[in-house]
């Protein structure tokens, strides 16, 4: 990680801070691990994707640096801005942190969803390259999820059809695997319905359809992880929908239709959201045209990290 | 309070304020660069960075080879014209380091320096802000013109050569040789000189491998005779080919013939030009990992 830290400073600098104030950086970073919460992830994301540095960032390396050093902090913004992306990547991308895989998944997904605010302007960001490698946990931790076992003993069933009463079916440790399995295919039976349920049941504009499905393939399912490509069923249920509209745009065609939802304690990376509902941080990138694919695309991924974060 | 020679420096006193406030007062620089908008030195160039950081080329060359004629001549059409290809200058932190190097290419008919070139230690890094007139991108640039006394020690001096932090991280550079000294009797030892310079850099892995590089044969004006025209052609092809052997990059290193002096910036000048044109144009940087960025785009082409 100290190759990583050195390389991300190179991209914010032209003379490079020396190694021993990069190794007390990196302790410091060490440090800031242990103070960590979804709020503050959000914050830091949002630092490196809209270039401004964190203020309670700054406070907590120049303090500890003082306490540990007995000198004073002296960095430029950009050092911040990468700071910021180094404890990001590092929560998200390793492995000696104590962080569980479940708040890595919901870390990664904070970046997938702040980085609409960067959308045709993605050089903006100071180091972009270790970027995708966040994206990927979220995918990895999908995948993992949506694993259906097969019990080897599945005699849950043929107790359940063939007998006339309930009174010997009891949860045990020997057969929860198999009541784990058939929920399971039980909520993929449930999906497939509510996707053909969607398919026949579509709001006239293409973007309120958009929304709609975004909302109930996230919302809906009892199963968090019954999909494994959401993009897939998207573009299915959504394929034959056409035309690219500005952010702008979107926004008044959902608020005529009346179809937005109300929600209490957004995250700050749900921006599309904030965006729809009180038109708050994306001013930047209104003008952007957006197929309604795309946003459906966006919106499933804010709709479900509000869903696995609570 | 009046023999306090600090007084002098200080407004008058408000006959209200406390004494003890007033003692307190003291003459403190409002900047810690030697001169205002004066060259930047390693210690202060990353505080002009706001967010991203400018482009860093990096002429490098022994003395007398015409590095800062060249930055004089650049600020110069910038000044004068307002801009250069389609960038349009805006700004600089560092008017009087350019200012510096303009009157340092005051020469006498013979074409030799009339005034003192840039000595070692000298404060080396300028900046130019710059603004496309078609596209309004903007965009930044950092030259690191040290004194070729600096270079020449590299040869000798392991500390000179550990002390450079800037060479492994420039995105361009601008390799400056004499073409006087290239026709000259001396040529023997100038290749030895060049050689030497850049295994030293090379073995000391200062030697950025992304960067772009660039050989400029400078005082290009001065070969006229056709004997003269012969001997260059032939060693320059050898120079060239030591160049490339050095920096091993996958395409052959471009070479511009210009006189660092020739401020016409019109087809006299051609070779002079074309380097300013290419210097102040960005890289032609690839965007195929920033595609990566856009992953809705990526999913919805992949499912």
């Amino acid at each position: 990680m100290a190759d990583l830290l050195e390389k991300i400073l190179r991209d914010a600098l032209i003379i490079p801070v020396t190694k021993e104030v990069e190794s007390r950086l990196e302790q410091i970073c060490n440090k800031y691990y242990e103070t960590i919460t979804f709020d503050k992830i959000e914050t830091l994301v949002y630092s490196f994707m809209f270039n401004e540095k964190d203020d309670d960032l700054v406070s907590f390396f120049c303090k500890n640096y003082k306490e540990s050093y007995s000198e004073e902090l002296k960095l430029s913004t950009p050092v911040y801005i990468v700071l910021s992306e180094y404890i990001v990547y590092s929560l998200i991308c390793e492995n000696n942190h104590e962080i569980a895989e479940k708040d890595k998944a919901k870390y990664s997904l904070v970046v997938k969803n702040t980085i609409i605010l960067c959308r045709g302007a993605y050089q903006n960001i100071i180091s972009p390259s270790i970027i995708p490698e966040m994206y990927a946990i979220s995918d990895g931790y999908r995948t993992n999820q949506n694993f259906i076992e097969k019990p080897i003993n599945s005699n849950l069933a043929s107790a359940i059809f063939d007998s006339d009463t309930r009174d010997n079916i009891s949860i045990t440790p020997e057969n929860i695997k198999e009541f784990e399995y058939m929920a399971k295919v039980t909520a993929c039976a449930e999906y497939e319905k509510l996707i053909l349920d969607l398919e026949k049941d579509m709001p006239q504009n293409n973007y309120c359809k958009a929304y709609k499905c975004a909302y109930a393939l996230a919302k809906d399912p009892k199963w968090k992880f019954v999909d494994k490509n959401p993009v897939e069923t998207l573009k299915y249920i959504l394929k034959r929908v056409k035309g690219r509209k500005t952010l702008l745009q979107i926004r008044e065609d959902l608020v005529t239709s009346g179809c937005l939802k109300t929600f209490e304690n957004l995250s700050k990376s749900s921006l599309l959201l904030h965006y729809f509902n009180n038109k708050s941080y994306l001013s930047n990138i209104e003008k952007q045209k957006f197929a309604p694919l795309e946003i459906g695309v966006y919106l499933y991924y804010e709709f479900f990290l509000e869903r696995i974060k609570k | 309070m009046a023999d306090n020679p600090t007084n002098l420096l200080l407004d008058t006193p408000d006959k209200n304020r406390k004494e003890e406030s007033y003692i307190k007062e003291t003459a403190k620089p409002v900047i810690e660069t030697p001169f205002y908008c004066d060259a930047l030195t390693e210690d202060n160039i990353n505080e002009i960075i706001k967010v991203h950081k400018p482009e860093l080329i990096v002429l490098l060359g022994l003395n007398d080879y015409g590095k800062s004629t060249f930055v004089g001549s650049l600020y110069h059409i910038l000044r004068t014209k307002g801009k250069i290809g389609n960038y349009l200058f805006v700004d600089s932190d560092t008017y009087s380091g350019f200012e510096r190097r303009v009157f340092l290419r005051k020469c006498n008919k013979d074409g030799t320096s009339a005034v003192k070139r840039t000595i070692r230690g000298q404060s080396y890094f300028l900046s130019l802000y710059l603004i496309n007139k078609n596209t309004n991108v903007k965009r930044s640039i950092i030259l690191s013109d040290k004194s070729g006394e600096t270079y020449r020690d590299y040869i000798s001096k392991d500390e000179a050569i550990h002390k450079d932090k800037s060479l492994i991280l420039a995105d361009r550079i601008l390799f400056f040789i004499n073409c006087e000294e290239i026709v000259s009797n001396d040529y023997g030892d100038t290749k030895d000189t060049i050689i030497s310079l850049l295994s030293r850099i090379v073995k000391n892995d200062i030697m950025p491998k992304a960067a772009t590089k660039y050989i400029v044969f400078n005082k290009f004006d001065k070969i006229q005779k056709k004997e003269q025209k012969t001997i260059f052609e032939k060693r320059k092809n050898s120079i060239v080919s030591i160049f490339n052997e050095f920096c091993k990059d996958e395409y052959e290193i471009k070479c511009f013939y210009v006189n660092s002096k020739g401020i016409n910036y019109d087809e006299i000048d051609k070779g002079l030009k074309d380097l300013m044109i290419e210097v102040i144009n960005p890289l032609n940087v690839s965007n195929e990992n920033l595609e990566s960025l856009d992953w809705v785009e990526e999913c919805i082409k992949n499912s």
